[in-house]
């Protein structure tokens, strides 16, 4: 039982467990706090598998940006002060048939495609633990890649962030006639 | 090493519960989380994938599949505030007309 | 990997983790003791010579204080927010060398993590904010969170701009890269922009709305009595102490010896591990000094104020440099 077994297994229970709070928790904020934690095991399973880079990245955008930008929605929409921020829960049976058919279906084809013998992947640079490629050049290799061959995708990219900034700030804005009512948020 | 498979096990739950998500919950917030959870696991197949390829094109998917999602959710969010400000409610099964 | 190949590394984080409470704690002694002497008091002087012992008397009355949470608080995040502060700001220091080879991870994207954990620093804040069930609170747990997301993006450039100088995220390589001529002469502009969103960032007065006295009691910690307040007091000096030691990193040549070129490699190699430790903590030294000194001298800003100088001042200015840098990169 090596160490990085064990840091695998715990960081693919946190990624699960939380999800499962973040599906079952009535609290709003509770509900925060495990996608916090279920994108924290992501990151943390990112790292083990070569990619340190992404790793970051994932903390950076997900945990400091989004997870932020969604408690943030969660305070501004529920009454301040007042009572918690609870919402039920429907569909029960239906909705988790479903999902558990989706699983036993993943569950299925993981189990018999055997991926690690397919002909493309067998005859790609299949690697193991010792040839892996050092970890110092997954960045350089990624940034090569990016502004390399994926250039125009990655301007594409920038674009639609922008557009997606510019779009949020005028949905969020309020408008002229609105902004005679009495303010409600507090900012 | 641990075989893909184990990352592919972790990214099949991870989807499946975010798809039970989506269908459980009514709140907009949460249903939104459930997405990222799904992309997420998404990205986590890539990566494992990627890995076991030992090509890091798989990685630049998921951060174009990063860049989406921070898009996604500053677009959604905004959107449910602006229906927060108009209806005083997040529950999307409460939001049945275009106009009201 | 087996243990032993661990084990003086262990022994480093325990060094260092001494050495980063300390620090701490006897920051706070310092801050009061050079608030008193800007403000013509002599300050605490009662608990051992010149009154050194003074952090050991504040934390033992604290750890005797009875523990309060609010009747409507939500337990859990109640306790846990300021263990999420004390932990991000703890997490840093596995990045940072302290001299040549001493360091406890010198990953490749060493900076990055450290920009990432200190994102995690709006969650401790913010959650002690909705946890406590305080209109104060959560006024100051937005407030923050709002100031840190948007001083993070110039903070971000700036650390670029330093990327883009040393062309490497590893923060070993970033001092290395400094041994000629020191970042903050070569990106003096970055320095400034970096140094301002570092006080933003640790909450440090200019920029302390997030716990406005006159007008949020406290701000986020307003519930938090006892040792839980005690991590977030703790946690704030950390961040500090550390906030000095990656600007000592990244512009003032972290571990290096100024003019060490000169004499430092005829020294045995115990010796020049020695000075460097004492380089890189001298220069955090003067930066934890420096942020005491504003402290006591420039008054708090008003919260537009904040958020004019973050996104119309810092942002734009912060992209030009990074421009300027890459440019002067290119064509020299």
């Amino acid at each position: 039982m090596d160490y990085y077994r064990i840091a695998f297994y715990l960081f693919g229970a946190l990624t699960v467990l939380a999800a499962v709070v973040v599906v079952w928790s009535r609290n709003l904020i509770h509900a925060g706090m495990g996608l916090l934690l279920t994108l924290f095991g992501v990151a943390g399973l990112y790292a083990l598998a070569a990619a340190d880079f992404l790793a970051v990245v994932q903390i950076l955008v997900y945990v400091g940006g989004i997870v932020i930008l969604l408690l943030f929605g969660i305070m501004l929409t529920q009454r301040i002060a007042g009572r918690a921020p609870r919402t039920g829960v429907v569909n029960r049976t239906v909705g988790a048939l479903i999902a558990t058919g989706l699983f036993v279906l993943f569950v299925m084809v993981i189990f018999s495609a055997r991926f690690a013998e397919l002909p493309w992947i067998a005859q790609g640079r299949m690697i193991d633990r010792e040839s892996a490629p050092p970890v110092g050049s997954t960045v350089e290799r990624l940034g090569q890649l990016l502004v390399g061959p994926y250039l125009l995708l990655f301007e594409v990219a920038a674009l639609v962030l922008t557009v997606a900034l510019i779009g949020a700030a005028y949905l969020a804005r309020r408008s002229r006639q609105e902004g005679a009512r009495p303010r409600r948020m507090i900012s | 090493m641990v075989p893909a498979g184990g990352y592919l096990l972790v990214s099949a739950l991870l989807f499946s519960l975010g798809v039970m998500g989506v269908l459980l919950r009514r709140s907009a917030i949460v249903m939104f989380m459930c997405v990222e959870m799904m992309l997420n696991a998404v990205n986590l197949s890539l990566v494992a994938f990627s890995r076991l390829l030992g090509d890091p094109t798989g990685q630049v998917l998921v951060f174009f599949v990063m860049c989406v999602a921070a898009a996604e959710v500053s677009v959604g969010l905004a959107l449910v505030i602006a229906l927060f400000r108009n209806r005083e409610s997040i529950d999307v099964d409460q939001i049945r007309l275009l106009r009201g | 990997m087996a243990f032993e190949s661990l084990q003086p590394k262990l022994l480093l984080l325990a060094a260092a983790l001494l050495a980063l409470f300390t620090m701490a704690a006897y920051t706070v002694y310092f801050e009061r003791r050079i608030s008193a002497w800007i403000q013509n008091r002599i300050g605490p002087n009662r608990v051992g010579p010149f009154g050194l012992l003074q952090p050991l008397a504040d934390v033992l009355k604290l750890l005797f204080k009875e523990d309060i949470a609010p009747a409507a608080a939500d337990r859990l995040l109640h306790r846990l927010a300021p263990m999420i502060s004390v932990t991000a700001a703890v997490a840093t220091i596995g990045v940072l060398p302290f001299a040549h080879n001493l360091i406890l991870a010198d990953v490749n994207i060493g900076i990055l993590y450290i920009l990432a954990i200190t994102s995690l620093n709006v969650y401790g804040i913010t959650l002690s904010g909705w946890a406590s069930n305080s209109k104060y609170a959560l006024l100051g747990g937005l407030r923050s969170s709002a100031q840190l997301i948007s001083y993070e993006i110039a903070m971000g450039l700036a650390v670029l701009s330093v990327v883009v100088q040393s062309e490497s995220l590893m923060t070993s390589q970033i001092v290395e890269a400094q041994a000629e001529i020191w970042n903050v002469l070569r990106n003096p502009l970055g320095f400034l922009i970096f140094l301002i969103t570092a006080f933003a960032e640790t909450n440090r007065l200019p920029f302390d709305l997030p716990e406005a006295e006159q007008e949020l009691v406290a701000g986020y910690h307003t519930e938090y009595s006892s040792m839980k307040f005690g991590m977030f007091y703790v946690a704030e000096y950390m961040n500090v102490v550390l906030s000095s030691a990656v600007i000592t990193t990244l512009f003032f040549g972290g571990y290096l010896v100024p003019f060490g070129h000169l004499f430092m490699s005829d020294l045995p190699a115990w010796a020049r591990t020695g000075l460097e430790v004492l380089s890189f903590f001298g220069k955090t030294g003067f930066f934890v000094f420096v942020f005491i000194w504003v402290r006591w001298t420039i008054p708090r800003f008003k919260y537009n104020q904040l958020m004019r100088l973050g996104w119309v001042y810092l942002f734009p200015l912060a992209v030009l440099n990074l421009v300027l840098v890459a440019l002067a990169r290119m064509l020299f």
